[in-house]
């Protein structure tokens, strides 16, 4: 009996022991100063909610990470899909979370959040008060008033978009995704800042996943061929001013699924993922055969050209569920060295 | 006595009274409806641990998950109330956890695993836990261990009426109700259920900001379904038993804490419906046996998600309609016999069809297994006994490698109740049938997962005048090779490989006592694991993440339960301790990567009257008396102090 007893009053302390506000291992401070350096927004894992933000200052030459939760005491939510620099402020689109947190570009200190999105992808800047927000569920993009920090409108686009870019007072929306719907995903439509009409469309091949722009004004735009490979993936040169498909690269394997088109800071050579890291100038007539940088046994996921030094940034996801690695190469792709980040870098964001 | 039978079974026939079950600790429990298997050097073949009758009985009115995760050392991963409940025993993931229903494997063939929280603890008579050595004798599959549910027939307690009522907070109301008659060669008994819940509870969502109390939405549940058994003995030795059980299940899946504030009002839910006939004979004679079984299982899953773009037009935006349907055809045949005192043979031979149509599939995907098996219990000395039992599974006709199991166990001292004993075996898990077809990225070439373990255990059974004891320690080292992982590849959608080469290792404890002191009778079983389970493999190595224990097993566990009966008057308690899990492979200790332990405490007072015919039960319990907020699965909000009344009359 007397043992019973002193099992039960040992069930109880720990009990009451557990009985503190979850979390509560870490106190949000006043803010952190990030200083100079680039964001690493880690995706994590889907319905896991296990994103996270890391910085890498160039002072400390350190990466450090869960900078959100530290900040602010909460997690950043349900996979982190992009991340904005405006001002002073970041906003972070948590995809399916269906919000975008606003925080102190500095002390990433919680400001705002606008919450009510189905699935939103990215922000596309126009000016002070309009940034378009765009969904992988909802066939339009969410109008927002960045100042505001309120939702202000719709644009309809009849299907989904992805990446969105501001050229020549044009908005360059490309419509990737097949998923929950039926609508065909290899276009690019082109829209009306003002307006917030779509004016134009451009058929390209399956999944347009990235787009950049180069010195010229010309758009490149990287399209995967389709989740199951159904088309060939490809590479398109488009004119901004007519719309027109200047130039076309063909890639030689089919199942192959390039992704993650980026350029340097002079904006003449551009840079993706295709196992492995590949580089062009916009002058090339063809693609590189072989890479700048071998995959080997990484799992390359996102990439950047770090515009002071023109170093190339490439995450490893390793086995998507934990903790990925950072790798900075040299311009001619030379490991400089790898830090660890958060699960899935999903993106780099320079400041 | 005719007539007897027939009011019996006409007043059956009228129907069923809804009714209730749970929880009730009678003062008086059937202890001679509970057949203890193993532990007696004398009698099973292999070490098993049975839930004592207390424990069933106390969750009566609730679900098996619930019930194995106060009483047993089995790990529950539970998704909040009515939600997603799956077990794994000894470090080891929930698909490698087989469940048994009088023989019958209930895991399904496309998920491979067990919801354990659409398993009535009402339905279940005896609930054995096998593992090592004693699983692989049972069957292949459990990798981890077998839970083995059996329904055993109790003649000559003429009219059977049990009906249970309990209400409690979140809106929360179940019916539980057995209604029979038991004659001398002829039972016929209904148990049906019906139980819903709000689950409505308040919670503070650390996870968004700013930070806020909310209430718990779209976590609503409605299960109902009944259990029909038929048992009639056909001869002097001879018995026949028929089952059907239909169960509907319907809940609705709430969203995680950080998803609260998602746009498109998304209407999410999940139904179950599943329907398991049997048929089965057995057939005694001096020394043995036979049974035979047949078994038909359907079950039905939809999953539906849909969001509107916004209330005015009420316009699609998201819509997925997934319908599942399996059909299985199950035959078990087995026979022992006592060839003479110092030798038992046993042979059996189990066959499983399995069919599945999904639109998860590119076609209807079919597989049939065929398994026989070979063992003998050997007793040459007084105080020793061996077993040892092979099996060879075919699956498609492709024969799998021989599966042994071998037991040894010595009671060292004639005056102390102690028994030791070593256990080896071999077992094999198969994938599921979504590891091998699911579109895109099943892998039609997986491997069957082999699992090799070793195992040390030591019994003690001391006793006296008024108390008695049960303790039941073991030691177990498992490794699991070709363990299937999904991946994700160049392609972009994942792929099952056998990959990881997993070792889990531990200490277990179990104790069970029993004691009358002058007006009180006191019975309690505690319980401990010590579990380590790390990826070994050599992706493991080159990844960084061996040696790190896998997600979602605690290294720690332990629970206790406790009744104290003062004449009519009695008081329980239920106390779980879950130690930290992993919820990432990372080392790094921070919230993400680690829920925190947390102790989940449970209080009843009843009181019984006993009445010209039967006996009324009236009980008050307080759920998570210390208010412990707490995470089981990351992100899964789950309530807080709760109350529950329970009302229980009884024949």
């Amino acid at each position: 009996m007397m043992k019973c007893n002193k099992i039960l009053l040992m069930f109880l302390l720990l009990g009451m022991a557990s009985c503190k506000e979850e979390p509560a291992d870490i106190t949000p401070g006043d803010g952190l100063a990030v200083g100079e350096g680039f964001f690493v927004l880690n995706q994590g894992n889907f319905t896991l909610a296990n994103a996270s933000l890391s910085f890498y200052s160039y002072d400390s030459a350190k990466m450090s990470n869960y900078l959100f939760y530290k900040a602010n005491g909460a997690p950043l939510g349900d996979v982190a899909q992009s991340m904005t620099l405006w001002n002073d402020l970041a906003f972070i689109v948590m995809n399916n979370s269906g919000l975008i947190y606003i925080v102190d570009a500095q002390t990433i200190k919680f400001k705002n959040k606008i919450s009510g999105l189905q699935s939103p992808r990215y922000v596309c800047i126009i000016n002070d008060h309009k940034a378009y927000v765009s969904d992988l569920q909802q066939p339009g993009l969410t109008i927002i008033d960045p100042t505001a920090q309120s939702i202000t409108g719709q644009v309809n686009t009849g299907k989904t978009v992805e990446n969105m870019v501001l050229t020549n007072n044009k908005v360059f929306a490309a419509n990737w995704s097949a998923y929950y719907q039926q609508k065909p995903n290899n276009t690019l439509m082109v829209i009306d800042p003002v307006l917030d009409t779509v004016t134009d469309s451009v058929q390209l091949v399956k999944e347009p996943n990235s787009m950049v722009v180069d010195k010229n004004g010309m758009l490149w735009v990287l399209c995967s061929g389709g989740f199951l490979s159904e088309e060939r993936p490809a590479l398109f040169k488009i004119n901004t001013s007519d719309n027109s498909i200047v130039n076309r690269y063909d890639f030689s394997d089919q199942l192959s699924s390039p992704t993650q088109l980026v350029i340097n800071k002079n904006k003449d050579s551009l840079y993706y993922l295709n196992n492995g890291v590949y580089r062009l100038s916009i002058d090339d007539n063809t693609l590189p055969e072989t890479p700048l940088i071998p995959q080997h046994a990484h799992v390359f996921y996102a990439l950047e050209i770090d515009p002071g030094f023109n170093r190339v940034v490439v995450s490893d996801a390793l086995n998507y569920v934990q903790d990925g690695f950072v790798y900075r190469y040299s311009p001619n792709g030379t490991l400089i060295d790898s830090l660890k980040s958060g699960i899935i870098p999903g993106q780099f964001i320079f400041n | 006595m005719k007539e007897v039978f027939i009011r019996h079974v006409f007043l059956f026939l009228l129907g069923f009274v809804p009714m209730l079950a749970e929880a009730v600790i009678p003062d008086t429990v059937y202890l001679d409806a509970v057949e203890v298997k193993g532990r007696h050097l004398k009698k099973a073949s292999f070490q098993t641990h049975s839930l004592d009758s207390l424990s069933i009985a106390a969750y009566s009115a609730s679900d098996l998950g619930s019930l194995l995760a106060a009483g047993s050392n089995v790990f529950i991963k539970n998704y909040g109330p009515g939600g997603l409940s799956t077990a794994s025993f000894r470090g080891t993931s929930a698909n490698q956890t087989l469940v048994l229903w009088n023989d019958i494997p209930l895991n399904s063939p496309n998920l491979g695993q067990v919801d354990f929280s659409m398993i009535p603890v009402q339905f279940v008579d005896q609930l054995q836990l096998a593992w090592g050595s004693a699983a692989s004798a049972m069957r292949s599959g459990g990798l981890g261990g077998v839970v083995s549910l059996d329904n055993k027939p109790d003649f000559n307690r003429k009219l059977i009426l049990d009906v249970v009522q309990t209400a409690g907070s979140y809106r929360h109301f179940g019916s539980y109700g057995t209604l029979g008659y038991s004659g001398r060669k002829v039972i016929v008994k209904t148990r049906a259920f019906r139980k819903s819940a709000l689950n409505d509870f308040e919670f503070l969502n650390t996870a968004l900001l700013p930070q806020a109390m909310m209430k718990q939405t779209s976590a609503d549940y409605t299960d109902y379904g009944f259990l029909q058994e038929l048992h009639i003995y056909t001869g002097k030795n001879s018995q026949l038993s028929a089952y059907s059980w239909n169960q509907w299940n319907n809940r609705n899946l709430p969203p995680i804490m950080t998803n609260i504030e998602k746009g498109g009002q998304p209407t999410e839910f999940q139904y179950d419906r599943f329907h398991r006939h049997m048929v089965a004979f057995k057939q005694f004679w001096s020394g043995g046996k036979l049974e035979a079984k047949a078994a038909y299982f359907t079950e039905n899953q939809h999953y539906y998600l849909k969001t509107i773009n916004n209330p005015e037009d009420n316009e699609t935006v998201t819509l997925i309609d997934s319908r599942n349907t399996t059909h299985a055809f199950h035959t078990v045949l087995q026979a022992n016999h006592q060839l003479n005192w110092w030798l038992e043979l046993t042979a059996g031979y189990t066959m499983d069809q399995e069919a599945v149509n999904t639109t998860n599939f590119v076609k209807l995907q079919k597989r049939q297994r065929n398994l026989m098996k070979l063992g003998a219990t050997f007793r040459p000395l007084q105080d020793f006994k061996g077993s040892v039992y092979f099996s060879r599974e075919y699956v498609d006709g492709k024969a799998s490698g021989l599966s042994p199991a071998l037991e040894l166990a010595y009671v060292p001292f004639d005056k102390l109740p102690l028994t030791i004993g070593i256990g080896l075996n071999r077992n094999l898990r198969y994938p599921s049938l979504n590891d091998l077809y699911w579109f895109p990225g099943g892998n039609a070439k997986l491997k069957p997962e082999i699992g090799h373990t070793a195992e040390l255990f030591v019994n003690l059974n001391p006793q006296n005048s008024h108390s008695k004891h049960k303790v039941n320690a073991s030691m177990f080292f498992s490794d699991v090779s070709d363990w299937i992982q999904w991946k994700p590849t160049s392609y972009r959608y994942w792929v099952p490989v056998n990959i990881a080469r997993v070792f889990a290792r531990g200490v277990e404890l179990n104790w069970q006592w029993e004691g009358d002191f002058n007006l009180f009778h006191l019975q309690a079983s505690a319980n401990f694991a010590y579990t380590r389970t790390t990826d070994e493999s050599p992706v493991a190595k080159i990844e960084n993440t061996a040696g790190k224990q896998l997600m979602y097993i605690p290294r720690h566990h332990a629970n206790l339960m406790a009744q104290l009966d003062i004449r009519q008057y009695y008081v329980k308690t239920a106390a779980e301790f879950v130690g930290k899990r992993n919820t990432s492979l990372n080392g790094e200790e921070i919230f993400i990567n680690s829920l925190k332990p947390y102790v989940l405490f449970n209080l009843a007072l009843g009181k019984s009257w006993k009445l010209s015919q039967g006996k009324l039960t009236a009980e008050f319990q307080v759920l998570n008396l210390l208010n412990s907020h707490y995470q089981a699965v990351m992100w899964r909000p789950m309530p807080g102090r709760n109350f529950q009344l329970l009302l229980r009359y009884a024949l």
